[in-house]
């Protein structure tokens, strides 16, 4: 894609947070890997001892290894809420297996006779495990240590999305602004860092055991001792702000919000599955959430007004490639069935029994399109089908959906569904590179995500909807070959929201409100 | 003294030691012979307490040892193992110092020993520093006899420490074994499975079969007075070589006739407690132009010059009227 800056420009530009992302994805690595040392090394040497515990308690240890990452993390946030903590103790869980593992068969497989002798000779327990066992098994457990902090470098990323910080807030901010380079800026120094870790693990395995064992007191009193300090790190006296990663790095996002509004406010990026859930749970007081989202009036929540105007119209609209168009004519009136339906309460609704009571995206749709006679039975499918795509929140599923519904009763394409795509970048990339046929887009985020539109541009369409669905359909079609077909009537506008009761108390009505309080606590 | 009283050891329905007593005195040195599986080793490792008996008592100069803590009574015992049991991760001169610093003695004293071994079992000081990967089997096994002798324990168990040598090696480290006075002052039991070793070795001998005592006794004791048909068929393969080991040239003396009186001329000398079998080997190195060897009765002080058919003959008519 077109990146407006080099990598270079960009570390240059970003070094700063650069460095706290590459401090903080230490910190947690360190952090989990040196718990998982001093629980699974010992658990690893008991499970040698009582041979009967090792498989309960190594098959447990690689059923969590087999939860995925995000549903781990997920699990974990009821109880430990958001932030490090957390991450740390996901990452924790997944460093387990491979260090127990390894231990255990370190010292399961050393010689029986050499075992044998160092009881014969007069070795305690105790003795025997420290002076032969240990020594002898330490470069097989050194060696499921390095897979542990491999792994857990790795899925470290993954901390951004729960305010824990890491690389991660570049990479995912990244792929949803259709920025390789930013995407980069995280998942070089990530890898870097991968490599680092290994290298310096791997001159363990060649020292003597001795020194091994007080490297790993050092670092076990640094983790004790720092633990102290890294987990209440995020200060709950102030305003706690929590934005998505895509919010981090838009001009319409928190860029514009410093820059418009002054907005100065402790901020953490947080992925928006569990931003609704923190801020009703008062993990954070202010968050960018979406005008249409079904849980604004779940969880209590009010939009501040955006008195400055920095966001856009995010009308939705399906966008489709010309090609596609050309090869099935039939699909842009079927598509455009559905033009001007969805207002915004109506979309806020249906938004509402997917996101909170967790209804099927197909059977809303299916009932929607009932209510507005719509619906028609599936028809039998030619040869030919259409690939669907949407982005990986309710709304986009249920878009998806409703069209998928539509071809199948108006026309004779089959429907490949390819839904949950992660975000903007994954989306575009799919539809450019021949993998969908079309998917449903926002007005303002094709403003200022695809066509990277400055903030005078963007002010100057922002006054009209139609000026912006204008402009996009114009230079969408001369530059990619995409087609926008009439918007659905909805617009899912960014909003900053924060709790009914916080407003009321703070006597905050607009983002400036909001903008001057926070300076106000400064 | 050791004294095993009836003691018993199953693992799980297999008896491996079924009710078997035995005293062993102060440097006495026990073999233990008997096929695999005749609960030799499980006794020997019941001696140290890494086999705890089912039941009877152990007790070791008139103490139980199952009252004892058990890695306390084992640094009391030297213990050599079958094979390579060195820890790979320590030096020759740490592998010696094992139980030393187990004891915790000073660095100093612990370096002494460790050189006044290396020097009894000729291993030169250069090898303090390396790791036992870089030893050959010989000077491996050497160094395992070293660590046994580390804190001079009184009681030595040693668990086939010879057998996974090459046939020369064997030989010569178990002859500069038998040589140093640790091994003439020890209490020392070793199981084996290397008949003409034990007849070398031992004092006495404890047959064992199937988890009991067929025998115990002297070499010549089993050979010539053998407690029943297993014993006899059990020596039987070996029977000339373990009576050529078991005899002394004194026992044939009288039949033993001398060639001339050149003290000068002769390729050795021998005192006559020696066995013939000691005799023989020491005719297999001789020099070719040689056939002599010299023989002295040290009671009388009388010399004979003889051949190996002297030997050989005087060793037959022995035998003969022996049997007669």
């Amino acid at each position: 894609m077109n990146d407006d800056i080099s990598l270079w420009d960009f570390v240059t530009r970003h070094w700063e947070k650069l460095l706290e992302q590459t401090g903080q994805h230490i910190g947690l690595t360190f952090m989990s890997i040196s718990l998982a040392i001093l629980v699974g090394v010992p658990t690893g040497i008991l499970i040698s001892r009582k041979r009967k515990l090792s498989s309960p308690i190594l098959a447990f240890a690689g059923v969590l290894q087999t939860i995925p990452s995000l549903a781990l993390l997920g699990l974990l946030i009821p109880v430990l809420g958001i932030g490090p903590k957390p991450a740390i103790a996901a990452l924790f869980l997944y460093g387990l297996l491979p260090i127990i593992r390894n231990t255990y068969t370190g010292i399961v497989n050393i010689n029986p006779e050499i075992k044998e002798a160092a009881r014969g000779l007069g070795m305690s327990y105790k003795q025997s495990l420290l002076k032969v066992e240990l020594p002898l098994a330490m470069p097989i457990i050194i060696a499921g240590i390095r897979i542990a902090t491999i792994i857990n470098v790795g899925v470290a990323t993954l901390a951004a999305y729960i305010a824990a910080g890491g690389l991660g807030e570049f990479i995912f901010g990244g792929i949803s602004l259709n920025n390789t380079t930013m995407m980069l800026a995280g998942a070089i120094p990530a890898a870097l860092l991968a490599l680092l870790f290994d290298f310096l693990l791997s001159r363990f395995q060649k020292m003597r055991f001795r020194k091994v064992a007080s490297i790993f007191y050092i670092m076990m009193a640094i983790v004790l001792l720092s633990g102290f300090y890294i987990i209440p790190s995020i200060e709950r006296s102030k305003l706690l702000a929590g934005f998505t990663p895509e919010f981090m790095g838009r001009a319409d996002g928190y860029i514009g919000l410093q820059q418009t509004y002054g907005l100065n406010i402790p901020t953490v990026v947080v992925n928006d599955a569990v931003m609704y859930k923190a801020i009703y749970e008062k993990k954070l007081d202010v968050v960018s959430g979406y005008g249409t989202d079904g849980r604004i009036n779940a969880y209590k929540l009010v939009s501040l007004e955006d008195d400055r105007k920095i966001f856009p119209p995010y009308y939705a609209a399906p966008i489709i490639k010309e090609r596609t168009l050309e090869r099935f004519p039939e699909l842009e009136s079927v598509l455009n069935l559905l033009a001007g339906r969805i207002n915004d309460s109506t979309m806020t609704s249906l938004n509402y029994q997917a996101d909170y009571l967790h209804r099927e995206p197909a059977v809303i749709a299916r009932e929607f399109l009932e209510s507005q006679n719509l619906y028609k039975p599936s028809r039998p499918v030619g040869k030919s089908s259409v690939r669907i795509g949407s982005k990986v929140f309710d709304e986009q599923y249920i878009l998806a959906s409703i069209y998928t519904q539509l071809i199948r009763g108006y026309t004779d394409l089959n429907v490949l569904p390819k839904t949950g795509l992660g975000g903007t970048k994954i989306c575009f990339d799919a539809l450019m590179n021949d993998q969908i046929d079309l998917y449903p887009e926002y007005t303002g985020t094709g403003l200022t995500v695809m066509l990277h539109a400055d903030t005078a541009t963007v002010r100057r369409l922002a006054v009209n909807k139609d000026t912006v669905y204008a402009y996009v359909n114009r230079a969408f079609k001369q530059r990619f070959r995409v087609k926008w077909l009439m918007p659905v009537g909805f617009n899912n506008t960014y909003a900053i929201m924060m709790r009914k009761e916080d407003v009321r108390r703070l006597g905050i009505r607009t983002i400036s409100d909001l903008s001057k309080y926070s300076n106000l606590q400064r | 003294m050791i004294s095993i009283r009836q003691v018993s050891k199953s693992f799980g329905d297999n008896t491996a030691i079924n009710g078997l007593s035995l005293d062993i005195s102060d440097g006495e040195h026990v073999i233990l012979l008997g096929p695999s599986g005749s609960g030799k080793t499980t006794l020997l490792r019941m001696i140290n307490g890494l086999i705890t008996p089912s039941s009877g008592t152990i007790l070791i100069n008139g103490q139980d040892i199952g009252e004892q803590p058990q890695h306390e009574l084992r640094r009391q015992i030297g213990y050599v193992l079958q094979r390579n049991s060195l820890f790979p991760h320590y030096s020759v001169e740490e592998n010696i110092g094992v139980v030393p610093n187990l004891l915790k003695w000073n660095k100093q004293a612990i370096r002494q020993r460790v050189k006044e071994l290396m020097k009894k079992l000729h291993l030169p000081e250069k090898y303090l520093s390396r790791k036992p990967d870089e030893l050959s089997g010989g000077e491996a096994q050497r160094v395992n006899i070293a660590r046994a002798l580390a804190t001079d324990p009184p009681i030595l168990l040693m668990d086939e420490p010879f057998s996974a040598l090459d046939a020369i090696a064997r030989k010569s480290i178990r002859e500069e074994f038998m040589q140093l006075d640790e091994f003439q002052k020890k209490t020392i039991i070793m199981v084996s499975h290397d008949i003409q070793e034990a007849f070398e070795l031992g004092d006495t001998i404890l047959l064992l079969h199937h988890g009991e005592l067929v025998q115990k006794g002297r070499p010549s004791e089993l050979l010539y007075n053998p407690a029943n048909g297993f014993v006899k068929h059990f020596l039987s393969n070996d029977y000339l070589q373990l009576s050529l080991a078991v005899t002394s040239i004194a026992e044939l003396w009288n039949y033993l006739s001398g060639e001339g009186n050149n003290v000068e001329d002769f390729a050795g000398e021998l005192a006559c407690d020696t066995t013939v079998w000691k005799a023989m080997e020491l005719f297999q190195g001789r020099k070719e132009d040689c056939q002599f060897v010299a023989i002295r009765h040290e009671r009388t002080g009388e010399w004979k010059r003889v051949t190996w058919g002297n030997l050989m003959n005087a060793y037959n008519l022995l035998q003969y009227n022996s049997r007669r």
